[in-house]
């Protein structure tokens, strides 16, 4: 029996791997056509590691299972661009978050400034990026017949004290002492909003209704931005209660 | 039990797994088989809103505006892949972008309340309708959450075209948020509402409901009011500094003062006024005319006339002419942004007496000046004069002017 049954043991196992490999190219496309397109090729979503499950469904619910990560975040070049994360949900994906929406700056007067700060986040997924405009007026009194609105800075200024002034920045100010630059989570490998021009730079404020303030040119994790808030007043600004509410909206293509 | 036999039986069970392999294989391909085979994306799709503030918020301004979330128009842009004819378009509203459709809070794309959802399809520079066929909404889908459009024509739409979807009038869902609008165009609108089997191309957008950011702030009502006969004025300085000094002016010949049938006499005493008051202010006077006892000399009264020698005149008037000599700091010019308007009757005071004109009115709370917005700081020169007649009775004659200045903030 020696060598023919040697012979009959290994022709039984190429015949094995032989099958097992034609049905394991056969069967690619069955594990991928969820989450493959492209007419060239490109990778939507895949899962790699233990302990993770892209749809997990039961009769009444689907969940996404992940039991860690290696790598989070999203990188792209012209012709592409990837997500990697703890979660990478397949559909588009926009949330903005305002907080500190009550803005008091108190009884302005001319010899300095009033300034206060509110915030908002976004995050937006598999887009080709966003941007966040401001709309509302300048803050408003009104009297009988009459509206006085606060000068609003059309174009990016210092804080002057004495002139009226209103106008907004989202970085960080040394005069007056406000605000902070957007900030990435976790940090810029994965985040990428920016302030926007004339709203980017230090101690230079401005605010024209329907400006785009912040934007990121990609998909993008969470960017929280800080809105500093400045107003000064002349003597002849007239007196009263000025008020307005401010709509951060941010606008995604995807 | 031959190791032949036992290979064999090893290759026997494996062939029955990839046999079932196998069979899941054909089913995962009818899953192909059943898909939306000639659906494409739609490509740069956006939502931009004309306010992204609940729809529970309205603020009272127009439909349209950013602070309404009652009235908002909603603006689609998106670019088409496919070449062809189009008669509908439908979009869906849901809190996901995927599977089954939840709709967003208290949407409502069809509000009863308002009637202004309207529909326009705008041609950008990239869409070639040759003949337009204007879509109008389509009553048949009533849920809060969709909308369509159709037109049983349709028009041809070329790949690569720029579509852009305006609607108006639609309340933003109630709660903050993502919500998200899946687009879909059908060549057909037989079943369009149903089902995908006149599917073109479809995309989805997101866009979120927000908290607006609402800012106060108080600005301090603000009056400098202040009257002198002591010249020169003070300089008006950064702070409005209020003019100084006694208020008693003497008016005739010196240095006894007294009046004369011939010439006309005249003296100056001055205010200074200052407000942020949104709505302007007025300036008054009130006094008796030159009063001994009972005997009055003649007020000119409320319209303005020339000094005439000889006759019972007393009256007042701004003299914009006065920043000379003694009567510096004061100003000329009259009505200019933050600055009053001297009333048409009073502003005839001039420093050659004769070439001004002059009115008063005894005992009557009467403007003389108003503004109808702040004033910066105005100080002005007000220039009296009397004169008598031969038969005016001889005496010391007296009265006090009072000015009042009445801001309305």
């Amino acid at each position: 029996m020696g060598n023919s049954w040697h012979n009959d043991v290994m022709k039984s196992r190429v015949f094995r791997a032989g099958l097992v490999l034609a049905f394991a190219v056969l069967a690619l496309p069955m594990l991928a056509h969820a989450q493959y397109a492209s007419p060239s090729y490109s990778v939507n979503e895949i899962f790699i590691g233990s302990g993770g499950e892209l749809e997990a469904c039961g009769t009444d619910y689907c969940a996404r299972q992940s039991a860690g990560d290696t790598a989070a975040g999203s990188t792209s070049g012209t012709l592409y661009q990837a997500n990697a994360g703890f979660d990478t949900p397949s559909e588009p994906t926009l949330e903005v978050n305002v907080t500190n929406t009550n803005i008091d700056l108190g009884v302005l007067n001319n010899t300095s400034t009033a300034a206060a700060s509110s915030n908002f986040s976004v995050k937006n997924y598999l887009s080709n990026g966003y941007v966040v405009t401001i709309e509302g007026n300048s803050p408003t009194y009104v009297s009988g017949s009459t509206t006085s609105t606060l000068d609003a800075l059309n174009s990016p200024s210092l804080s002057a004290v004495g002139t009226e002034q209103f106008g907004i920045n989202l970085v960080a100010n040394t005069t007056p002492g406000i605000g902070t630059n957007p900030q990435q989570i976790p940090d810029n490998t994965f985040s990428f909003g920016t302030a926007a021009a004339g709203y980017d730079t230090p101690d230079y404020f401005k605010y024209v209704d329907g400006d785009i303030i912040a934007e990121s040119d990609q998909s993008s994790g969470e960017t929280q931005y800080t809105i500093s808030i400045i107003a000064n007043i002349a003597t002849s600004t007239p007196g009263g209660r000025y008020q307005t509410t401010l709509v951060v909206q941010a606008i995604a293509t995807f | 039990m031959s190791n032949y036999a036992i290979s064999l039986k090893r290759t026997t069970l494996l062939l029955a797994a990839l046999a079932f392999t196998a069979a899941l294989l054909v089913a995962n391909f009818s899953v192909f088989s059943v898909g939306k085979a000639g659906a494409a994306q739609l490509t740069s799709r956006s939502l931009s809103l004309s306010s992204s503030l609940a729809g529970t918020v309205d603020d009272g301004t127009a439909a349209g505006s950013e602070t309404n979330g009652d009235e908002v128009t909603y603006s689609f842009t998106f670019t088409v892949p496919t070449t062809g004819t189009v008669q509908a378009f439908l979009i869906d509203f849901c809190t996901t972008a995927i599977g089954a459709c939840t709709a967003p809070t208290n949407m409502d794309t069809h509000p009863a309340d308002s009637g202004e959802t309207t529909i326009s399809v705008q041609e950008d520079d990239n869409v070639s309708f040759t003949t337009l066929n204007p879509y109008a909404v389509d009553a048949t889908p009533t849920d809060g959450n969709r909308i369509g459009i159709t037109n049983v024509t349709g028009n041809t739409i070329t790949s690569g075209s720029v579509v852009e979807l305006t609607f108006i009038g639609i309340h933003n869902p109630e709660s903050t948020g993502t919500f998200f609008g899946r687009i879909k165009t059908f060549d057909s609108t037989a079943t369009y509402t149903t089902n995908d089997n006149d599917l073109v191309d479809d995309g989805t957008v997101a866009s979120s409901i927000t908290t607006g950011i609402s800012i106060t702030s108080r600005v301090v009502e603000t009056l400098g009011f202040s009257t002198t006969a002591t010249f020169p004025l003070a300089a008006e300085g950064a702070s409005c500094d209020p003019v100084t000094g006694s208020g008693a002016i003497n008016l005739g010949l010196a240095p006894e003062y007294t009046l004369s049938i011939a010439t006309t006499y005249d003296a100056y005493s001055a205010f200074r006024l200052y407000t942020n008051a949104a709505n302007g202010a007025v300036v008054q006077y009130e006094g008796r005319s030159l009063t001994k006892g009972t005997d009055v000399i003649d007020a000119i009264g409320g319209t303005a006339a020339a000094p005439a020698t000889g006759s019972e005149q007393f009256g007042l008037a701004v003299d914009l002419t006065a920043d000379t000599g003694a009567i510096t700091n004061a100003d000329t010019t009259e009505a200019g942004a933050g600055q009053l308007d001297i009333g048409a009757e009073y502003d005839g005071g001039n420093g050659t007496i004769g070439s001004g004109t002059f009115a008063y009115v005894a005992d009557t709370k009467t403007q003389m000046a108003a503004s109808s917005q702040y004033v910066t700081c105005d100080s002005y020169a007000v220039q009296y004069i009397a004169n008598i007649s031969p038969l005016t009775p001889a005496g010391t004659y007296t009265t006090t002017v009072v000015y009042f200045a009445v801001p309305t903030y």
